[in-house]
Parts: structure tokens; C-alpha cells; sequence
């Protein structure tokens, strides 16, 4: 290992570096805190996301889960305000990259990285103090493989992550929260609804709900772990289309097993295998003439 | 399956029909008056002297009705509060090397004899009370009402305080643990510390669990005979708020305890039917409070109310 490199350390390994351990003390010494509050979005305002996407680089990735290597000399460019689809088989280590980028993989015992990832410049594995993990994650929408909705009422699984970090009303919150419903295109079918347990939806209105709870806290960034892999084809269908209104305002970097979706929706994509960026490009040269003859077998599905 | 399952109802009806057929004569003579009138240990030595052919079945139990519900109600808080704190220190905080072994020593207690329990207080607790909180002048204030002893309502409390937390805390162990783990990740994902993921997330996820706990627990507190007897002082005295602190030090007899107390006297009918009435008492108290603990779990356990 290049001696520069700096080996980095989260979850709960014996021999973690320092910084695991002063992580796991800073969650429990501010446990009783509440978060630092963000200003709230003028009041009562639609969703409105910030003026762009952030930017997303990783530079010399490499990710392994106690000793057993997961990614290997990852470098990738996520262009602000585009659309990233990661490609690739199972266990192929695109996941694990997706969730470097909000630092969500501290939580695994054993995981243990090099090299750097940075949103807008800010290399987000210096971040020492948890506050300022928070921070990045609070900033950062995600979106998980299987529907997540809390066990609470569809209109607190909204209110409940945005009264958390913004001091407003409970009203304010509602009426946020509708408008966010409306931007997910999911209003109508919930709106008598609202207080009925989350988890009695279908399970593409509950993957919709995530994405309206996701835009409930002003975020450039939208991470998604095969958003639609649980889903039918028309609640896929609604979602891709509400994935490309959110386009622009926000950077989505998305893993999915489904080439089709990654070619209708994505700007970029990327393939993995094994660990390694095989090839990264824009998504109409990538499938259409692909340098690499293993991303040739695998778009084509010949792998 | 469905023959143990009737075999066990018509079980249960028999005890209950039993121990109010016992409990009948008493029952019928006090009226209201036994849950509404105190004074029993007076009442059960009357009965014990009373001529054969005269005997006494008029006997209030308020004081036990009471003895039983405040030891129970006040440990079952002081518990419930430690409990759910160490079950978050279990599987939220520590690291796993320490976790295990908590566990196990929680595991450990719940299967301590009562007996234990009550010989512990017996020789630690009510000594502790007695030299900590009791001074001669308190002892001498309050003679009018009752002798202030090392054995009171605040013992009691402590002794069922440390039975009925491992219940508590391995149902809420256990409950946290059966949280999926999506739901910490979602509160992490969202920003939220740690504190507030458990405070927010898990905790209302584990509620039935923890409820489950608390219930069993209260369970425990209800029918907690041996132990409670050796500490609680075997005066069925009404604690008064108007004594202040020394309210704490009233000797209470719960009324598991008095059945076990008061069992010497026995042979007598009325004393047998005065105790069986005690035991009717309880088998309704434990409905009670199951029928509550359902109540409450449905008024706040749904999620129907956004606010």
C-alpha cells in the first residue's frame, strides 16, 4: 500500500484505527443533543431542492470488509445535476461504493477504506466530528432497494426525518409534506390516507413515499440502491418518470440491475465487476460501443 | 392442541370459581366494604379469638388493595425506567463483547428464587433503609400512626424494584433487537444521531415489546408473595401523602404477602375465607391490569394519529 494512503476505519472492528473509535465515542458523548438545526426553506414554499447537483468524485477507492476486499482503485467523475447509473452483477461492490458517498457503511463491522471520496471537494471520510457526518448525510436523499417506510402513519413517515432537522411548525410540516406528495405524484392515491399506517401501501406507492420523504429535506444529492428491483413495471414506470423531474436540481447516482432502466434514465453509467470500474462513460456510448468486451457481454447479456 | 387448550379454560374456571366459593362468606358479609374499609390485621386476630359459634366475617382490605397496587405501580416506574435505559445501553451502545455477557447476567437474575430476593432485603435492604432514612426522633413523630421500622412500603419497592427489572429488561432486549435493522439505517441515512434513532425509531418500534415487559412485570409486582413479605413491614397501613416523605416508610402489607402472613391463623374458617377472599382480590386486580395494559397498547400502540 502506498505509505501517503491513509487507512480508514468505521463499525466496530477490534483493530480499528483511532478514527473508528473517536467516531463511535462522538455518537455516544453528543447522544444527547439534538441535531443542529438547518434553516428551514422559506415558509410554507414548495419543495424546492437547491440551485444544482452536487458533485461527486472518487479517487482511488478501494473498500474492504475485515481484510476481504470489496472495491479496488475505484476513480469516477459524478457530474453535477446528472443522472449516474452503476452496472454491474451481484457482489460486484457498486452498492458498497453508492454507500460510501453518505458514509452509511460506517455502521459494518469490519469495513475499512482507502482513498478519497468527495462531495463538492469536501473529501467526506476527513469528516471527524459526527455532527458533520450527519450533516452529509442529512444533505444527502437515500433511497433503499426495499421500500423503508417507519412504522408510523404515512403523514409522519413525511413530517417525522424534516421536524428533526428544521425548526418549524407541525403545520408547516404537513403542508410541506403535501407538496412534496404531489412532486412524487403520490397525493391522490394517499390522500385520504394520511393517517393510515405506511406500510398498508403497495409497495410502489411505499417506494414513492420514500422518494417524497427523501425531497422533504433540501438535498442535492439522490442516492438510489436499485429503487425499482422490488417493484412492477408500471410503479417502475412512474418512478423513472419522476426521477427525470428531479433531474438537474439534483445529482442522482443510482445502482440497478436493470440495463433497460439504465438506459432510459441515466446520463452516465458505469460498469463494475469484481470490485473494479471496468468502464465508465455516457450511458448512449456505453451501451452502443463499449471499449471493454466484458461490458460488451454484459449489456448485451451475455454474462 | 385444541383438547389442552379447553383443558386449560375450564382449568382457569375452576380456580376462579373455587377461590370465590371460598371466598364467599367473607365476600357476602363485608359487602363494599372490603375494598372500602381497612383494618385487617385487627380483624383477622378478632376473628382468630372469636367464639366458634359467633364467628367474625366482616374484614376490610384497603390497605392490602392498596399495599399491593402502590408497591407495584411505583417499582413497575422505577424499573421500567432503568430497564428500558439498560436495554438501550444493551443493544444500542456497547460493543458486543460487553453486550453478551450484560445479557446474561440480566438472564441470570430473572432466574434468582424469590426466596432470595426476600432474604437479600431481609438482611441488606432493610438494614440499609432503616440506618439511612430512619431517625429516632421520625420514629418517635410518627408513633401515633405507625412504627417506623427497617421494613416499609420503600423496601418493598427496592426488593420488587430489582425483581421485576430482568423481566423488563430482557422483553425490551428483546424487542429492540427484533427491530430490523433498515429502520436504524433509515434514521441514519436521514441525519438523525443515535440518540434519536432510538428515540424516535426504535423505541415506538418495540413498543408492544416493551409492553409485553412491563406487563409481566407488573405480573411479578401483583403476585410476589415471599420476598415482599419478609420486608414490607405486615402492618396493612394506608400510606398518607400528608406525612410527606415518611409516607415512604409506612408498613404496608400487599395482599399476596398478607395471604402468606396471616396463614398461621388459618384453621379458623373466617381467617380461611378472609384469605381466599385475598386471593379473589388478586385474581381481579391481575385482570384489571391486563385490561388496561391491552387498552393502552391499542389507544397508542396503532398508528392512526399522525399528531
Amino acid at each position: 500500500m502506498n505509505g501517503a494512503e491513509m487507512t480508514r476505519s468505521g463499525g466496530a472492528e477490534s483493530g480499528a484505527g483511532a478514527r473508528g473509535a473517536r467516531e463511535t465515542a462522538n455518537m455516544a458523548g453528543d447522544a444527547f443533543w439534538r441535531p443542529r438545526l438547518v434553516p428551514a426553506a422559506s415558509a410554507g414554499a414548495r419543495p424546492e431542492p437547491a440551485a444544482s447537483g452536487a458533485r461527486v468524485e472518487f479517487r482511488g477507492v478501494s473498500v474492504s470488509y475485515g481484510g476481504k476486499q470489496a472495491l479496488a482503485e475505484v476513480s469516477l467523475d459524478v457530474p453535477p445535476g446528472s443522472v449516474f447509473a452503476f452496472i454491474g452483477p451481484s457482489g460486484c461492490g457498486k452498492t458498497t461504493l453508492l454507500r460510501c458517498v453518505n458514509r452509511l457503511n460506517d455502521f459494518v463491522r469490519g469495513f475499512a477504506i482507502t482513498g478519497g471520496v468527495f462531495r463538492d471537494g469536501e473529501d467526506v471520510y476527513s469528516l471527524s466530528r459526527s455532527e458533520d457526518v450527519r450533516r452529509l448525510r442529512r444533505g444527502t436523499g437515500m433511497i433503499f432497494q426495499k421500500p423503508n417506510p417507519l412504522p408510523m402513519s404515512v403523514m409522519e413517515n413525511m413530517t417525522m426525518p424534516y421536524l428533526e432537522h428544521v425548526k418549524s411548525s407541525a403545520a408547516e410540516a404537513r403542508e410541506r409534506a403535501v407538496d412534496c406528495l404531489r412532486a412524487a405524484g403520490l397525493y391522490d392515491e394517499v390522500a385520504n390516507r394520511l393517517n393510515a399506517p405506511a406500510a398498508a401501501l403497495s409497495g410502489g406507492q411505499q417506494q414513492r413515499l420514500c422518494i417524497a420523504r427523501v425531497l422533504m429535506l433540501p438535498s442535492r444529492l439522490l442516492l438510489m440502491d436499485e429503487p425499482c428491483s422490488a417493484l412492477d413495471p408500471i410503479s417502475t414506470f412512474k418512478i423513472e418518470e419522476l426521477l427525470s423531474s428531479l433531474k438537474g436540481e439534483r445529482t442522482v447516482v443510482m445502482v440497478t440491475h436493470n440495463m433497460e432502466q439504465a438506459r432510459r434514465v441515466s446520463d452516465h453509467t458505469a460498469f463494475f465487476l469484481n470490485g473494479r470500474l471496468v468502464e465508465a462513460g455516457d450511458t448512449y456510448t456505453l451501451f452502443s460501443r463499449p471499449r471493454e468486451e466484458a461490458t460488451e457481454r454484459y449489456v448485451t447479456g451475455r454474462m | 392442541m385444541r383438547v389442552a387448550a379447553l383443558a386449560g379454560i375450564v382449568a382457569i374456571f375452576f380456580i376462579f370459581a373455587f377461590v370465590f366459593m371460598k371466598a364467599a362468606p367473607v365476600i357476602s358479609h363485608s359487602g363494599l366494604g372490603l375494598v372500602s374499609k381497612s383494618g385487617f390485621d385487627a380483624q383477622v386476630s378478632e376473628a382468630f379469638y372469636a367464639p366458634a359459634d359467633e364467628p367474625m366475617y366482616v374484614f376490610g382490605m384497603l390497605g392490602l388493595l392498596l399495599g399491593t397496587t402502590l408497591t407495584t405501580l411505583i417499582s413497575l416506574a422505577v424499573a421500567g425506567f432503568f430497564s428500558i435505559g439498560a436495554a438501550i445501553s444493551i443493544c444500542e451502545l456497547a460493543p458486543r463483547a460487553v453486550a453478551s455477557p450484560l445479557i446474561a447476567v440480566v438472564r441470570l437474575m430473572a432466574s434468582i428464587p424469590s426466596v432470595v430476593f426476600g432474604l437479600i432485603g431481609a438482611m441488606l435492604v432493610v438494614p440499609f433503609v432503616e440506618r439511612v432514612f430512619v431517625t429516632v426522633d421520625m420514629q418517635i413523630e410518627y408513633l401515633a400512626f405507625f412504627q417506623i421500622s427497617g421494613r416499609n412500603l420503600l423496601t418493598s419497592v427496592i426488593v420488587l424494584t430489582f425483581m421485576i427489572a430482568p423481566t423488563v429488561i430482557t422483553l425490551s432486549t428483546d424487542a429492540l433487537r427484533a427491530v430490523p435493522d433498515i429502520y436504524r439505517e433509515t434514521g441514519h441515512a436521514f441525519g438523525m444521531s443515535r440518540f434519536r434513532v432510538v428515540w424516535r425509531i426504535l423505541l415506538p418500534a418495540a413498543r408492544p415489546g416493551i409492553t409485553a415487559g412491563f406487563l409481566l412485570g407488573a405480573g411479578r409486582g401483583v403476585g410476589e408473595a415471599i420476598a415482599v413479605s419478609m420486608v414490607c413491614g405486615g402492618v396493612g397501613k394506608i400510606p398518607s401523602l400528608a406525612h410527606g416523605f415518611a409516607a415512604l416508610l409506612t408498613p404496608v402489607l400487599p395482599l399476596s404477602a398478607a395471604i402468606i402472613n396471616k396463614s398461621e391463623a388459618m384453621s379458623v374458617p373466617a381467617v380461611e375465607s378472609a384469605l381466599f377472599a385475598c386471593g379473589a382480590l388478586l385474581l381481579v386486580l391481575g385482570t384489571l391490569f391486563s385490561l388496561a395494559a391491552r387498552l393502552i397498547v391499542r389507544r397508542t400502540g396503532g398508528v392512526g394519529n399522525a399528531f
